[in-house]
C-alpha cells in the first residue's frame, strides 16, 4: 500500500508540468466556450504556442519570460481574431476553428524547423527548465489558486456573468445591455492567452524537446478540450479532469514497463479514456449539472448593424 | 467612425464565385507566409511555380486526385446530412489495415481469380470503414457526443492501434526483413498502373462507381433523402417519423465506409503496404478530403474539380521540398497544411459574401 501510494505521489511530482499545461489550455478553452465560441482551433493553438516557446528558447537562450509571452502573444491574437469574425459576421463556427486549426499546423511545421536546427548545434541545449520538488508543488498550488480565481472572476464579477450569458443567449444579452461582442472579446483575450501559457508550460516544463511527434501530432490539444468539455467548463471540476488526464498521459508509458503492454497502447489509452469520458458526459446527469453554454458554436449575427 | 455593415443580399452571388476567390486569395496568403516564416527563402514565384507543377501535369498527381475525389464524395455524404466526418483518417487506415489482416490471414482470398479478390477486398474495406463511422455515428447519434472531437480523437486511437497490430511479433503480416511496415499486397491484389501514369484502370473505375454510387444514394433514395433533411430540418424528420440518431449514426457510417474503400484503392494501386508509426508516414487524406468537400460547396458534379485543385496544392508542398530543400529553407511536408488552413480559412471567410454584402462605412 505503502509502496503504491509512494509510486503515485512519485507520478503525481513528475506529472506536475504536463499538469500545469492541461490545466491552462483547458481552463482557457473553458472560458473561450463559455462566451459561445466553439474552439475547434485548440490543437493547432497548442501546437502553435509549444512552438513558439520552442524557437524563443533557442534564440533567446531559454529566457521564459520571452518564451510564454511570445506564446501567449501570438495565440491571443489569433483568438482575438477568431472571436471578432465569429461575433461580427455569420461565420461557422466550425469551419473558422478547423482552418484555424490546419493552418497553425502548417505555421508550426515551418517555424519550428529552423530552430531545430539551430538546436542539434549547441551542445548541451534544452528548451525550458527541470522543475525542482518545490516548483512542481508550487505549480500545483498555483493552479488550485488560479481555478478559485477563475471561478470568482466568471461567477462573481459583472464581465464574467456577461461572458456567461453571451454564452447562453447573445441576442437576449444584447437586448438587457450587454456589448457580445466586447464580452466575447475579453473571454478570448483571457481564454487564449490562457492556452498560450498552456503550450509554453508543456514545452518548458515538461515535454522540452520540439519534434512533429511531440507537439503537432501529438493530439494533447485535443485531450484539453476532453478535459474541459468532461469538467463542465467548470474552473473547479476542469482541475480535477486536468489531473487525471495528466497523471494518465504521463503514467501510461510506464504502463508498458508495469504492465508490459505496448508502447503503441499505451500512447491510445489517453485517447480512449477522453472518448469514454465524453460520452459519460454526455449519457449521465452531468450533462445536466454541468450543461454547456447554450449557444455554444451557433452562428450569433443580426443584419444591417454597425461595428 | 468606421462602421461595418452586412445585409443580406437580394440574389446570392453564383456559387462558384467564393471557392475560386478562396482559392485565389488562401494562395495569396500562404505565399506570404512562407516568404516570411522562411526568412524570404521561399519566393513567391517557388509556390506558383510548384503549385502550377501539379495543375499542368494530370499524369503526376492523378494517383492522389483519384483517392481524393473518392475521400470528397464520401464526405460529402455525411456533411450533406449536416455530420462533420473529421474521422476520415481513421476510417481509410482502419480500412486499409483491416485488408492487411485479411489478405495475409486468409490465404483463400489471393487464390480467387483476381477480379473476385479484389472485388472481395474492397467491400471488407467498405464494411471496416462503415464499422468505424458507425462506432463514432452510435456515439454520436443516441448518446449526442460531438462527432468533430470524437471523430478526430478516434483518428489518433486508429493509427496507435494500427501501429501496435502492424509490430505484432510473428504474425504474417509482418515484414520479413523486419522493418516497420507490413508485407507487401500480393500482385493479384496490386493494380496494374496505366503506362506513363500513376494510375490504374481500377482506380478509375471504383472512383466513378463509388461518385454514382453516393450520387444515386443522396438524390434517389429514402436514406439519401432522411440523411438531407437531417442536415438542414431536424425536427421535420423527427416529426416525419424517421429515426434521427439512426439517420445520423448512417450518415457518419455510410461516409465511413466510403472513405474505407478509398483506403483499399490507395493499397492497392499506389502503396502496397501499411508504414508505421501511421500517423507521421500517412499522407493525411481523410484531412485533406475535407478541403475538397468544401470547396465543391458539398455537390458532388465539383468534386472532382476540388480534388484536383487540392492534389496540386497538395503537391506542391513536396516541390517546394524538391525545389528549396528542407535543410536549407526549413521547407517541411507541413507546408501542406498552410496551404489548406490558408485556403480553408479564406473560404470560411468567404462564404459569408454569397449570402451577405459586407460594406465597409466611413
Amino acid at each position: 500500500m505503502d509502496a503504491a501510494f509512494t509510486g503515485f505521489l512519485d507520478i503525481m511530482i513528475s506529472s506536475a508540468g504536463l499538469f500545469v499545461a492541461f490545466y491552462l489550455m483547458a481552463l482557457g478553452h473553458s472560458i473561450v466556450e463559455k462566451s459561445g465560441i466553439l474552439n475547434l482551433a485548440i490543437d493547432g493553438m497548442f501546437a502553435l504556442s509549444a512552438t513558439l516557446a520552442f524557437f524563443a528558447d533557442v534564440y533567446y537562450g531559454n529566457d521564459l519570460l520571452k518564451s510564454f509571452l511570445l506564446s501567449a502573444v501570438v495565440v491571443a491574437f489569433f483568438g482575438l481574431f477568431m472571436a471578432f469574425v465569429l461575433t461580427k459576421f455569420p461565420v461557422s463556427h466550425g469551419a473558422v476553428g478547423l482552418s484555424l486549426m490546419f493552418l497553425m499546423y502548417g505555421l508550426s511545421s515551418v517555424i519550428g524547423y529552423g530552430p531545430r536546427i539551430v538546436q542539434a548545434t549547441m551542445s548541451n541545449f534544452s528548451p525550458g527548465i527541470s522543475l525542482s520538488l518545490k516548483e512542481r508543488i508550487a505549480g500545483y498550488l498555483i493552479m488550485v489558486a488560479l481555478s478559485v480565481f477563475a471561478y470568482w472572476f466568471i461567477e462573481k464579477t459583472k464581465i464574467g456573468v456577461s461572458i456567461k450569458a453571451s454564452g447562453e443567449d447573445p441576442a437576449a444579452a444584447e437586448a438587457l445591455g450587454v456589448n457580445v461582442l466586447a464580452s466575447r472579446l475579453v473571454a478570448a483575450a483571457v481564454g487564449f492567452t490562457m492556452i498560450g501559457l498552456g503550450g509554453a508550460a508543456y514545452m518548458n516544463f515538461y515535454v522540452r524537446l520540439w519534434d512533429e511527434r511531440a507537439v503537432i501530432l501529438s493530439g494533447y490539444g485535443w485531450l484539453a478540450f476532453s478535459i474541459a468539455l468532461s469538467g463542465g467548463r467548470h474552473p473547479l471540476v476542469v482541475l480535477l479532469t486536468s489531473f487525471i488526464f495528466s497523471i494518465l498521459v504521463h503514467s501510461s508509458l510506464q504502463l508498458v514497463a508495469w504492465y508490459g503492454i505496448s508502447r503503441e497502447l499505451s500512447y491510445s489509452l489517453p485517447f480512449i479514456v477522453a472518448i469514454i469520458s465524453m460520452t459519460i458526459y454526455m449519457a449521465t446527469p452531468l450533462r445536466r449539472l454541468l450543461a454547456s453554454p447554450k449557444s455554444l458554436g451557433r452562428i450569433y449575427f443580426r443584419e444591417e448593424r454597425t461595428v | 467612425m468606421v462602421s461595418i455593415v452586412v445585409v443580406r443580399r437580394v440574389k446570392p452571388v453564383p456559387y462558384f464565385i467564393v471557392p475560386i476567390l478562396a482559392l485565389l486569395i488562401g494562395i495569396g496568403v500562404s505565399i506570404v507566409i512562407l516568404f516570411f516564416l522562411t526568412g524570404y527563402m521561399v519566393q513567391p514565384m517557388d509556390v506558383l511555380v510548384s503549385i502550377w507543377i501539379g495543375l499542368s501535369q494530370p499524369n503526376v498527381i492523378a494517383n492522389i486526385f483519384l483517392i481524393l475525389t473518392i475521400v470528397g464524395f464520401s464526405l460529402a455524404m455525411s456533411f450533406k446530412g449536416g455530420i462533420y466526418n473529421i474521422g476520415g483518417e481513421g476510417q481509410f487506415w482502419m480500412a486499409a489495415w483491416t485488408i492487411v489482416w485479411l489478405v495475409f490471414t486468409t490465404p483463400i482470398i489471393v487464390s480467387q481469380a483476381p477480379l473476385v479478390s479484389k472485388l472481395i477486398v474492397l467491400a471488407t474495406g467498405f464494411i471496416a470503414g462503415f464499422a468505424w463511422g458507425f462506432l463514432a455515428g452510435i456515439l454520436r447519434g443516441y448518446v449526442g457526443v460531438d462527432e468533430v472531437p470524437l471523430t478526430l480523437m478516434m483518428n489518433y486511437v486508429a493509427y496507435y492501434l494500427i501501429d501496435w497490430l502492424v509490430m505484432l511479433p510473428g504474425r504474417p503480416w509482418r515484414d520479413i526483413y523486419g522493418y516497420a511496415k507490413t508485407r507487401s499486397l500480393p500482385q493479384t491484389l496490386q493494380y496494374s498502373i496505366i503506362p506513363g501514369t500513376t494510375v490504374s484502370v481500377e482506380m478509375i473505375l471504383v472512383t466513378i462507381v463509388i461518385g454514382v454510387l453516393i450520387w444515386l444514394i443522396l438524390d434517389f433514395t429514402r436514406l439519401g433523402l432522411t440523411i438531407k433533411i437531417h442536415g438542414s430540418n431536424v425536427n421535420l424528420l423527427r416529426s416525419a417519423g424517421y429515426s434521427v440518431p439512426l439517420t445520423a449514426a448512417l450518415a457518419l457510417a455510410l461516409s465511413g465506409g466510403f472513405i474505407g474503400v478509398a483506403g483499399v484503392v490507395y493499397l492497392s494501386g499506389v502503396t502496397p503496404s501499411i508504414r508505421i508509426p501511421v500517423e507521421t508516414s500517412t499522407s493525411g487524406f481523410g484531412y485533406l478530403g475535407i478541403l475538397v468537400t468544401w470547396l465543391s460547396m458539398l455537390e458532388l458534379f465539383a468534386v472532382p474539380i476540388a480534388a484536383y485543385v487540392v492534389s496540386s496544392l497538395y503537391n506542391a508542398g513536396f516541390t517546394l521540398m524538391a525545389i528549396k530543400g528542407t535543410q536549407q529553407a526549413g521547407v517541411t511536408a507541413g507546408v501542406t497544411n498552410v496551404f489548406i488552413g490558408s485556403v480553408l480559412l479564406t473560404y470560411a471567410l468567404l462564404i459569408t459574401i454569397s449570402e451577405y454584402e459586407i460594406r465597409i462605412v466611413w
